[in-house]
């Protein structure tokens, strides 16, 4: 932090935030992990869905509440930032262990699998083509 | 475009605090985004894999992917923001003894002493 200001307030209090980042980092890392692999197995709504709501309410709510209504100030936006993560990642994670993506994953499956047997035919059609010409 | 709204109205709360906060904030996201980097990569590299798995009907295999991945990541994620946090903590023991209020304060000692 001190390759940015000698101010010695911002400084501490970057040192404060940077111990907060501890719980922030590993939420959002967990977070990431769990939605993109979500998205991958073909359900991509229910993330987002979940998203927006903890966006809303935990993430400028929680900001608001704690930072400025409890007088928590910087340290308040920072938990707020942290419990959105941590809602989202178990949100996220709960989906994950009752299956919730399974249908979506199989639908994906199916469908990658028809498109498999569709490509060899039009690749046999377009050389078929050229051949003529 | 949910998170951006989000975090458009938490840093106009942080603005409110005033300019100490506002700059806090800044420095420290500057900070954060490195460790992001991390976060993200590891993120990616779930999606192409479980994307290849599922494709392939390995369903079961990509489920047990995602608990090694976020095991690993977490492992990984506590590492890295310890670490930042740490160095977050030892360059400003130095600072604050050079810092402009410190440094007159030490200035200012001799004189009242003299």
């Amino acid at each position: 932090m001190g390759w940015f200001t000698a101010d010695a307030q911002i400084i501490a209090g970057g040192a404060l935030l940077l111990c907060l980042t501890i719980a922030l980092e590993t939420s959002r890392t967990f977070n990431l992990v769990l939605v993109n692999a979500l998205r991958a197995a073909g359900d991509a709504r229910f993330p987002v869905q979940a998203g927006a709501v903890s966006f809303a309410l935990v993430m400028a709510g929680g900001s608001r509440l704690l930072g400025a209504h409890l007088g928590w100030g910087l340290v308040g936006v920072w938990v707020a930032y942290a419990a959105d993560e941590w809602v989202r990642g178990l949100i996220n994670w709960w989906r994950r262990s009752r299956l919730g993506w399974l249908p979506a994953a199989r639908q994906m499956h199916r469908r990658l699998r028809q498109s498999a047997v569709v490509l060899p035919i039009e690749i046999k059609r377009t050389s078929i083509r050229e051949n003529d010409s | 475009m949910a998170w951006r709204a989000a975090y458009v109205f938490s840093v106009s709360v942080v603005g409110s605090m005033g300019t100490v906060a506002l700059a806090t904030h800044a420095y420290t996201m500057q900070l954060i985004l490195f460790i992001l980097l991390f976060a993200a990569t590891l993120g990616l590299a779930a999606e192409i894999m479980v994307g290849h798995l599922v494709g392939a009907g390995r369903l079961h295999q990509a489920d047990r992917l995602v608990r090694r991945l976020l095991g690993r990541g977490l492992l990984m994620a506590l590492g890295v923001s310890l670490v930042v946090a740490l160095a977050g903590r030892w360059p400003s023991a130095g600072r604050w003894a050079g810092s402009p209020p410190m440094r007159r304060s030490s200035l200012a000692a001799p004189c009242c002493c003299a």
